[in-house]
């Protein structure tokens, strides 16, 4: 069964079908949850709750880009609206942020795993880690972010700023000096 | 120096890392969505909404057959007997003096009883002023005819095909989420007298006289109803409802007539809510809605010192409601809940019958029930 076939199926309310397409989404999107969220348990939730939202909304998929793609979004929209609830996002600018730079390696980076950066992630403030994800990760531009989560532009930007240079302390305080490219104080 | 704030290999890195990053926390079960998703689902057809328009469109369509259906000669034809009109005693219009002997002739030949009076009577031809020109009319169109025609004057003419008459009533109602069972009651107790009701101009001969006095026992009120939550917190719902008005009389005549009356109506609701609180087992919401009211039977059994009669007939116009509620729901268990609704609802009708809805024109009612959701 193609994955038309599913989502067809779906929509019908099959439940084997609904299963299926499921437990192929569901563990990649945990992972998803796990970046916005405090716990595991709160991930867990956040992702019953979009894939309610999937299955409810299923008929609203045009089939325009990806399906996995699709199901991120809802996935995301709800984790933010998890987190709207206990965050507060900062919204202000910061003018010195160029100044406090810490860069590493880019291709040191490529030796850490992807559990490496999830835990860098998860040391995050909740506010910059949100930001990051949504800008780093996600791909959404400064200007979605701001609209997102009802920040100005300037404030997602600055909140990514510090997220990115804390990443890099933490990278370099864990793995060492090699990491580092340059930096500026 | 490079920019931070622009996308780079940094972020592409973090974006191809994780993007596709499986944990190794597993998911929630399957079996511990599924129940959801197919409620979830299954909710997506409008059940509640498709059954709304329904019942707007039945109710639109019986008041469109109610009121501009030829009039007809009602349902007081099949009474066993047609009563003496009783008098009122500061009559408003014009006054016709008939002879004990005339009026003894006169019911015989339509099966009367008589009063024990054999004093003449007075009987009122129009009763308001605002009608006065109406009811010339009649009696002229009345007097033109033969004679037997004449005698009826008083007795057919006054039964009620008062479409002229327009009385405010009024009533209560209840409804809920899922699916409700529910039992409502006025909340205050009204009793009336003729000279308050001056509005009525009723047309049965109980109602005639501006002397009677009616004590109105508190409407009873049952239910069963279904819902829909169609948007976020909002919620529809409609269903059928029963209610009993029950009245005590008493003609203060000479007659010394009383009696009782039981009006029993079919009611279908249409209520929208929206919900304010849903905490810890407690629901706190409010909402608004309106009802049409069909009679489906009206008893009324009165004596005089000399007979006694009854009679049973249906009053063709509906009774319509327009009210606003709160309420709070108790969940007892898993999906079954308590609730508890004042209500405050405005009745009006065309009809004539003389109850608790037409007498006071705003009431306060509660609404008490058990609902489930499924």
């Amino acid at each position: 069964m193609n994955e038309l076939q599913l989502i067809k199926k779906c929509i019908e309310g099959k439940s084997k079908a609904q299963q299926e397409l499921y437990e192929q989404y569901a563990p990649k999107m945990m992972g998803v949850c796990m970046r916005y969220t405090a716990d595991v348990e709160t991930a867990r939730d956040v992702l019953q709750e979009a894939f309610i939202t999937v299955f409810t909304q299923l008929r609203t998929y045009k089939g325009e880009g990806s399906f996995a793609g699709w199901i991120r979004r809802i996935v995301v929209n709800t984790a933010l609206m998890s987190i709207r609830k206990t965050t507060l996002f900062a919204d202000y600018e910061s003018l010195d942020n160029h100044q406090h730079v810490v860069s590493v390696q880019p291709t040191t980076l490529e030796e850490l795993s992807a559990s490496d950066l999830m835990q860098m992630i998860e040391s995050l403030p909740m506010g910059l880690r949100t930001v990051f994800n949504l800008y780093a990760v996600e791909g959404y531009s400064h200007q979605e972010i701001g609209e997102l989560l009802s920040i100005s532009e300037g404030g997602a930007r600055s909140q990514y700023c510090r997220a990115r240079k804390q990443l890099q302390e933490l990278i370099i305080a864990e793995y060492g000096e090699s990491f580092r490219k340059r930096s500026f104080r | 120096m490079e920019n931070p704030s622009e996308r780079d290999r940094f972020d592409d890195l973090f974006q191809e890392k994780l993007t596709q990053f499986t944990p190794d926390v597993a998911p929630p079960a399957w079996a511990d969505l599924a129940p959801r998703v197919a409620r979830s689902v299954s909710r997506r057809f409008p059940i509640g909404q498709v059954a709304a328009i329904a019942l707007l469109m039945v109710g639109a369509a019986t008041y469109f057959l109610l009121e501009f259906r030829p009039d007809m000669e009602p349902l007081y034809e099949s009474m066993a007997h047609q009563p003496v009109a009783l008098l009122p005693t500061e009559p408003v219009g014009e006054v016709v003096t008939i002879e004990r002997a005339e009026r003894v002739e006169k019911a015989k030949q339509v099966n009367l009883p008589t009063t024990k009076s054999s004093q003449p009577q007075q009987i009122v031809k129009a009763q308001k002023p605002k009608q006065k020109q109406k009811h010339e009319e009649e009696t002229r169109e009345i007097e033109s005819k033969p004679k037997q025609a004449e005698s009826t004057t008083y007795v057919v003419n006054d039964l009620p095909r008062t479409t002229e008459d327009w009385v405010p009533a009024h009533q209560p109602k209840g409804r809920r989420v899922q699916m409700s069972m529910l039992a409502s009651n006025s909340v205050t107790k009204h009793t009336s007298d003729g000279a308050g009701a001056t509005y009525g101009l009723h047309h049965h001969p109980y109602y005639r006289s501006n002397m009677s006095e009616f004590n109105h026992l508190l409407p009873l009120r049952f239910g069963l109803q279904v819902g829909y939550d169609f948007v976020n917190r909002w919620h529809a719902t409609s269903g059928l409802t029963y209610s009993i008005l029950r009245s005590n009389f008493e003609v203060l005549e000479e007659n010394g007539l009383s009696g009782t009356q039981s009006l029993h109506y079919l009611g279908i609701p249409i209520s929208v809510y929206y919900k304010l609180l849903n905490k810890k087992g407690f629901q706190l919401y409010i909402g608004a809605g309106a009802e049409i009211n069909l009679n489906l039977q009206s008893k009324v059994s009165y004596r005089s010192a000399a007979d006694q009669y009854k009679m049973t007939f249906s009053d063709r116009h509906p009774v319509y409601g327009f009210g606003a509620k709160c309420g709070l729901a108790y969940r007892l268990i898993d999906r079954l809940y308590l609730y508890a609704e004042p209500e405050i609802t405005h009745y009006v009708t065309k009809s004539s019958l003389r109850s608790y809805w037409s007498d006071q024109p705003v009431v306060f009612s509660l609404n008490i029930g058990l609902r489930t959701q499924f």
